[in-house]
This record gives structure tokens, sequence and C-alpha cells, in this order.
């Protein structure tokens, strides 16, 4: 805490290190506080993730703090009717009532079925103690983050298939040519949203290129060298003909990286199947120099056959690799290009830019390691991964860095948490690239192989076998429960600051599904959506009224891991100012239930093993401690006995000796676990779940279970009508962040002043054919009989085919009193049902076909 | 012969109906062994939340008189020992956190 001068009539002038939380990021900041009052918010330049930068969200946290339309005592419902729009009737009750209410419902909930009781919060860093918490009380059903509806289930398994890591991102020290699908990441959005703002614009500035392909002329695209309008859902088949140039056209492509590191010389049989070596089980691979077959490490790489045919007993079997090739030819430029509306010419000049790019064949040195130099990389987000066949999408985007070889090495597509101080990647038993950092045990990957069960979560995750969570599926599991077997239902739904009704599917499933839960507890800052459902409104303290360890750990949040050369740093968030009235942190809510429901020995039994505590830092199972000595513990325990809760207070953060070196920041030459680019695993994973919903008469589509990716429309034949002819495309806020921040004056003031927000972006050509006006309002319809009305925006930024509706706008809860009704909620546009999800990654399609006209 | 107390935490409760357990087991035993022993006594159930292809499954931690087992080999951790002495086993939620 740093003091400043003081001034005549100041009694008070400090600056106070925490971090924030307008976002899921933790940028690590400084707030002055004058007389009690927190005045400003500033990064501070040597600190880990965001070095000194700070966005328009985490300036304007202030105005959350201090608005008037807090949540700020306890309430209880008094309207046993819920419903969207349906005033709860509150009644303010004191803490004690509240507290025995909420306990005598865990009770009874826990007694009934302990998988009853459901846990969600926004917080990415509440996600160690609501995850104790639940595991305490007996539950699987929790998650932290998000609703998982946004972006993660094309991203998440593609990350972690290519490098052992849940998120990836492009190495902008070194990178010369970045493709970025349907992401703006690098332009305030996306993990260390900051801290890769600054590398985006120093890679800018050094001359990288940048190319967005996206429907929109988003904030990144209109940043860029080249915005490529694209057609919603159909940046997989770009991918797969940029491939198809590659391999097929240009032969350039890294075929050394593909020997080393990939499974392409895999040999597999007529039944899509690894050929496997009858004594070991291991898959088999081609010797070019004997022509003879042995278990995948049992040839060296540089004499093992990517293409070509070899008899194994009366087989002839092929290189995976030979399936891939064969499998591309589909994707001419030209066929692509009536996919995609990209026009060939540009598809075969990116396949050469990138290609060249690439650098195939150079190195470099770092740390004294020479290294392949692959200063070409594509990355991808939401715009790749919200649609109904989002795993093979993320695959095809992410396979474009395998065949140029430009994975976790210098310039290429690096791993963000697979690697570090001590860990590495490790193989699986048929030499496959699988998680092996200890901290990091958040997410499941698709490797190593997961057994198709019966579900026992209300998410269905069983069903996802290659999947890093299914949470999409949690409402339709209350729903719908019946149909897979499951053997109870949501009881309790303990719900902190994630407004899924607004953020999540189709609010009307949403709110059904709601009601189904006969207790809501809903701990919030603010009236909204979700906490309008709620039987029991607890107030929750502003990020700068509470205090929460480690909400930035490099081993284990992807928001904040150490980028190459960066020193692992952690940060934690700190009272700065007086919490408002009765509010109370969320965490200490459990702790203090937790005590009332007689579970605190398991409760520290938990945090000590998902906060990884060690020695004499952790919590014994029959004494009780305060959340600050819960706090020293922890940071002591991560951080060492000289950084506790003291250490933090007066610093804010702590900058660890380790530096993210040559070998953790681009590990993919120190490892020999290799990157599946022929999905064999996805077969058996299929077959699993189609034996399982066959047999309880279930449809669910298991087509995508392929090795070989490939592209698939959005809609099938029939689905979409054709006077439904305009797609709906949703689009990041840089200064907005789900839909807490629309509370905020200040932000909400921008976006009025912006111009751009509260409107309905469309084609000036195509409005025209409409005979549609700049400013006109105009209604969107679906054929499944949805609608919304808002302000045209005649602009050339947008695909001709396609309307444009950013954040998450046209809110409706009654206590939002600063943009409830502005803008068009997009989520309502939504169909969420399980014939517009996928399967496999359980993403919700995101395509919206409308027809529009003025309205009346 | 050693004696050891097994606590059990989390959501290994359910399978288990217990919060602890005790177990004697030979010399030179080793935490497979322990885990094989408790399967003998709660039923298959419990390997299968415990332990994948052998090994510990990811959100099962267990210690070893407060050491982390997965430091000390995993189920091959020994548990040689003369005096009593206490294992831990947590079995945690499944994992979610993302977008």
């Amino acid at each position: 805490m740093a003091v400043t001068l003081p001034v005549a009539g100041v009694k008070e002038d400090v600056w106070v290190p925490t971090a924030c939380d307008m976002c899921y990021n933790a940028c690590t900041v400084r707030v002055h506080r004058v007389d009690g009052i927190a005045v400003k918010v500033e990064g501070i330049p040597e600190a880990a993730p965001n070095y000194g930068l700070t966005c328009a969200k985490g300036l304007a946290a202030l105005m959350n703090v201090y608005s008037p339309n807090r949540v700020t005592a306890p309430m209880v419902r008094t309207n046993p009717e819920k419903g969207i729009g349906v005033d709860p009737g509150w009644r303010e009750i004191s803490w004690d009532e509240a507290m025995d209410l909420f306990v005598s419902k865990l009770r009874a909930a826990r007694e009934k079925d302990p998988r009853s009781i459901v846990g969600l919060s926004f917080d990415f860093y509440g996600f160690h103690f609501l995850r104790s918490f639940m595991s305490a009380v007996g539950s699987p059903n929790m998650t932290a983050g998000s609703a998982g509806f946004f972006c993660g289930n094309g991203l998440h398994p593609v990350a972690f298939t290519l490098t052992g890591s849940n998120d990836v991102h492009p190495d902008l020290h070194l990178c010369n040519y970045l493709l970025m699908f349907g992401t703006s990441l690098g332009f305030v959005a996306h993990m260390n949203a900051m801290g890769i703002a600054k590398q985006m614009a120093d890679a800018r500035a050094r001359g990288m290129k940048l190319t967005v392909v996206d429907p929109v002329l988003s904030y990144a695209a209109s940043q860029a060298d080249e915005w490529v309008p694209i057609r919603p859902g159909t940046d997989s088949a770009f991918a797969l003909a940029l491939m198809r140039e590659w391999v097929l056209e240009l032969d350039h492509y890294d075929r050394e990286f593909l020997r080393h590191y990939t499974n392409a010389t895999y040999l597999i049989g007529a039944d899509r199947r690894y050929v496997r070596d009858p004594q070991t089980g291991k898959p088999l691979v081609g010797n070019t120099a004997t022509g003879t077959v042995h278990p995948f490490d049992a040839v060296p790489p540089e004499e093992t056959a990517l293409e070509g045919a070899f008899d194994v007993g009366d087989q002839r079997v092929r290189t995976s690799f030979d399936a891939f090739k064969e499998h591309l030819r589909q994707y001419t430029p030209e066929h692509v290009s009536e996919i995609t509306t990209v026009p060939a010419a540009t598809i075969r000049r990116i396949a050469r830019e990138m290609a060249e790019a690439a650098q195939i064949g150079q190195t470099i040195t770092l740390g004294g390691q020479t290294l392949p130099l692959r200063p070409a990389a594509s990355c991808w987000y939401r715009g790749v991964s919200a649609h109904r066949h989002s795993m093979l999408n993320g695959m095809s985007v992410g396979q474009l860095n395998v065949l140029l070889g430009a994975v976790d090495v210098p310039g290429g597509l690096l791993n963000v948490l697979a690697a570090g101080p001590t860990w590495m990647p490790k193989a699986d038993p048929d030499g496959l690239l699988t998680s092996g950092n200890p901290y990091a045990d958040h997410m499941k990957g698709p490797l190593p192989r997961r057994k198709v069960k019966p579900p026992e979560t209300l998410e269905l995750m069983e069903l996802f076998p290659v999947s890093v969570y299914a949470r999409t599926m949690l409402w339709l599991g209350q729903l719908h429960g019946e149909e897979f077997g499951l053997p109870y239902r949501a009881e309790v739904l303990i719900q902190t600051r994630t407004n899924v009704m607004a953020t999540s599917g189709d609010p009307v499933v949403m709110g059904e599904a709601l009601k189904t839960i006969p207790f809501i507890v809903s701990m919030n800052t603010f009236h909204d959506e979700t906490s309008e459902f709620a039987d029991l409104l607890l107030p929750d303290t502003h990020a700068l009224e509470r205090l929460v360890p480690l909400v930035s750990n490099p081993y284990h949040h992807l928001t904040a891991a150490a980028m190459p050369f960066e020193h692992y740093s952690w940060n934690f968030q700190q009272p700065v100012v007086k919490a408002v009235e009765k509010a109370r942190h969320w965490g200490e809510v459990l702790l203090d239930a937790a005590g009332r429901l007689g579970v605190l020995p398991d409760l520290h039994s938990t945090f000590n093993a998902v906060a990884q505590l060690y020695g004499p830092y952790r919590l014994e199972r029959d004494r009780t401690y305060t959340w600050e000595e819960i706090a020293d513990l922890w940071t002591k325990s991560i951080c060492g006995d000289e950084h506790g809760l003291e250490y933090f207070r007066e610093h804010g953060y702590y900058k660890s000796d380790i530096v993210r070196d040559v070998k953790a920041s681009y590990p993919r030459a120190f490892h020999d676990a290799r990157i599946p680019l022929y999905l064999e695993h996805f077969i058996d994973a299929g077959e699993a779940v189609k034996a399982f919903t066959d047999s309880r008469n279930i449809a669910w589509d298991t087509s995508d279970y392929v090795p070989l990716v490939e592209w698939k429309p959005c809609f099938r034949e029939g689905e979409s009508p054709p006077e439904f002819d305009l797609w709906v495309v949703n689009q990041k806020l840089p200064f907005m962040s789900f839909s807490h921040t629309h509370e905020n004056p200040w932000l909400v003031d921008l976006a009025k002043r912006n111009g751009k927000v509260f409107t309905i972006g469309i084609n000036a050509d195509t409005a025209r054919k409409k005979g549609i006006r700049d400013g006109d309002r105009i209604l969107l319809e679906t054929a499944e009989g949805k609608r919304a009305e808002g302000v045209a925006r005649l602009t050339e930024g947008i695909h001709p085919e396609c309307l444009s509706v950013p954040g998450v706008l046209g809110r409706w809860a009654v206590g939002n009193k600063v943009d409830r009704g502005m803008g068009v909620h997009f989520n309502s546009l939504l169909t969420y049902s399980r014939d517009r999800m996928d399967t496999v990654s359980a993403a919700l399609d995101a395509c919206i076909k409308v027809r529009v006209s003025r309205a009346q | 012969m050693g004696q050891f107390k097994v606590t059990f935490a989390g959501l290994i409760r359910r399978v288990v109906g217990t919060s602890e357990t005790l177990l004697t087991l030979p010399p030179g035993a080793t935490l497979g062994g322990l885990l094989q022993e408790l399967t003998t006594r709660f039923g298959p159930a419990f390997e299968e939340q415990i332990l994948l292809d052998g090994e510990l499954a990811p959100h099962a931690v267990v210690l070893i008189d407060g050491q982390y087992a997965r430091e000390l080999g995993g189920s091959n951790a020994a548990l040689d020992r003369q005096g009593p002495g206490q294992v831990e086993i947590v079995l945690l939620g499944p994992p979610a956190m993302g977008g």
C-alpha cells in the first residue's frame, strides 16, 4: 500500500494494490483511495499479467462499487410465482435468517441426494473454493468461469489435442503471419486481454501481418491488414481448403514435424483404426528403409513412412496421412468458395502467404537451444466454436498449425499451461499427447481415453468422452433427465454472479429449467435476470471490497499464464474500501454454511486437495479457520513462507524468480508425445456413446465422431426455409464483459456514444434491396417464431448475408436501472434444443437465420 | 503388519458411506494394495471412482501421512512402516472451468 502526500483537508490518501474483476482476467491494478473512497483505478507497470494496462471496464469498476442499484441486504422471495419479468417481491431479512434458510435447504437436499445441489459461479478465481465446497457436500455438479455457452467447446479440446493445455495463444513475439477466425484475441478479449493486447500492438508495429476471418468487421478485423468476410459456420471449410492447397497443390507443409510429433505416420486398416502390434498393442508404423512395420516407438522418426502402403498379415494398410491427403481432395478452392463465399483466388493467395510465412525448415536459437522457427499461426474462438459442429470446426482450424509445424515452437501457436517449471506433456500408451500439468486438472482433455457411462452429472458429461465440459446440457439434463436415466434433479442451486438467464441459451428454456429447481440462492452484487428466479438473494461484495487470495495463478489459470520469458506471478484481491452495508463475499458465506452444515472437516480436506496445499499449510480437519487464515496458508503454500497474507496486502502481487524458459515456452522439441492429426480415438468414443444412447432409445447424433475432420453445415437440409435469408451474428464488445458490466453507467454511456452498440448492423447493399434505411426500426423473425426489434444501422462492415448484434444487450431485469431494454438480446433468438447442439463438444449453435422487415 | 486409519472426504463418501475406517496391511504393502483392500470392502464402485487404468484417477487425491501419493509413486507408493499410518482419500467433483 503506497501513501502519497496529503493535501489540505485530506486525512487519507493511499494507493492499494489489488486485482480487477470486471472480466475473468483479474488484471493487477492499484486503486487510489482518498478518505475511504476509491477514486481511481490504474495498472501497475511491473505487475503481470497486464503490466500496467487497464481497459475501459477496469477503469470504470468504481461505478459498480458505488452504484445505488447494489444488492445491499439479504432478501427472501415472497412471490411464489417465478418467470421472466415476474417481480420476486423481495423482503429484507437478517443474515442469521438467511443462513438458517440456506442451510436448511442444503441439509434437506443432501439427505435426499447430495448430487441435487448445484453450484455455478462466474468467478474463475472462485473455482477452488466452489469446487471444494461442492465436493465436500457431495455433489459433482459445479461450474466456474462462465455458463459454458460461449467459446470453449471447440477450443479447449483442440488446445488439449495440440498441446496438452486447455488454451493456446499465438507467439506474438515472433509470429509474422496470424490468421484469426472468429476471435478478437489481442483486442481486449479472451485470455490475458490486456497483456496480449500489448503484445498484439507490438507485433503489428514490427510488421506481423494479421488476417481476420469473420462475418463482421469486428474490432479485431478493423485493425487487421485484411478482413475476410465469411458466411457464418463455414470457417472449417476455409481451413480445410488451405490445408488442401498446402498438401496437394503447393507441396508446402512440415513433413518432419508430422513424422516426429504427430500420428500421421501411424498405419490404419480398412476399419479406420490403428493397426496394432499383436505383442505390445502399440500402433504400427512403416519403416521406409526396410519396408517393414514396427511399433511407433521402435522406428527413428526420420525413417518412419509418412506416406505409402504396407502389408500387415493379409491386410494392405496405409498411413493415416495418406487417408488425410485423400480426404482433403474434396475441399477445392472453388467448392469451398461456394460454401464460404470467400473467392477461390483469395483462398489460394492466403494459403500461399501463410505457407511462405511459416518458413518451414528454418531454425532459431533461443537460450542456447536451436529450435524450429515457424512464424505463422492460426487461432480461433467463439465464431468457430459456437456451432453444431463445434469440435470439427475447432479441429480444422487447429490443424492448420499442425501442418505448418507451428505448434509449441517459436513463432507458432503455443500452449499456455501444458509445460511449466516442473512438468511437461505426457504420452498415453499410444504415444499421444496428454496433459502433464499437476495444477490444471480443472478440465479434462480428449485424451487419455475416457469411458462412456450412464450419466451421473446433471450436465451428462459422461456422454461427452472427448469434450472438456458439457454445461450447455445441464439445463436440458434438469428438464429431461429421465430420458438419460439420471436418478435425481437439482433441488438447490447456488448461483454466484453468473447470469445464466441472459448469457446462455434461449431464456424461455432457461427459465423453464430454473422454475423446476425448488430452491435457488443467488449471491450477487446487482439484481439480474437470474437472481429474479432466486428464492434467497444474498448481497455479494464487489472486488474492491473483498479478500480473495491468488485470483491469478499462472500454474492453473489460462487467463494468467506466463507468456514466453515472463516471470511466473500471482496476484490477489483485497478490500480497498469498506463493503457496502451487509454485503459478504460468497466464499465466506459458503465457509459459514459449511460450518453450520457440519461439513467443515471435509471442506478442509477437499480444499487442501483442490488448492494443493502442502505440509504445514494444509488445513487441519478438526480446526476452524477464518477466511484470512485460509488466505494466509494458501498464499504461503503456493508462494513460499515469506509471501503470506501480509506480503500480498503490501504488494498486491508476487513475482517469482522463476521465468517461463525456452523449454516451457516452446516445449515441442523437448517431449515425444504426439499430436493426433488422425482422431482415431473419436471412433471408439462415438461407438460407445451410440451404444448407450441406442440402448435407451435416445436420439443422439454421433456422426461427428470421425477421425478426419470435415466441414458440415449448421443447418440440415430443410431446417432453414429460404425466406429466412439472413444470418444474425453476435460480436464481442471490448468495453463490455458478459452481462455484469451492463450495470455500469460509464460503460453504458460509452456504448451509447459509440453509436453502433444498441443497433442492428446490416450490410448497406442488402438493406437497400430490402427497402431498409439507416435508422429504420426493423423486425427480425426466425423460423421458430422468435422475434426481435431494433434500429437498423447500414454498414459496409458486415457480410452481405448477415446482421450483427453485439454483446449481451436487450436486458430485462427489473433491477437493472442502467441499460434495461436497450438493444437486442441475441440469445433470445437462439433455439436451445439438442437438435441445435454439437453432441461431441456440447456447443450450442449460434447460427440464427431470420427474415427481416421494417417494423410496423 | 501396519495399521492404517483411512479417512474419506468429498464424493467418495457417498460410495463408502463412512468418514473413516481402519485397515491392517501386510509388510511391504503399497497404496495399490490398500486400494484393492478397500475395493473388496466397499465394492467395485470404489475402484471405479478412484482408479483409472490402475492409477489414481485425476480427481482422486490421496495423501499418505500428509504427503501426496502422486509424488510418492502413485499406486506403487510404499506403505511399509512399523507404526500406525494415516491415509486420506479425497475424491473431488469433476472439473469444470472455462468459457
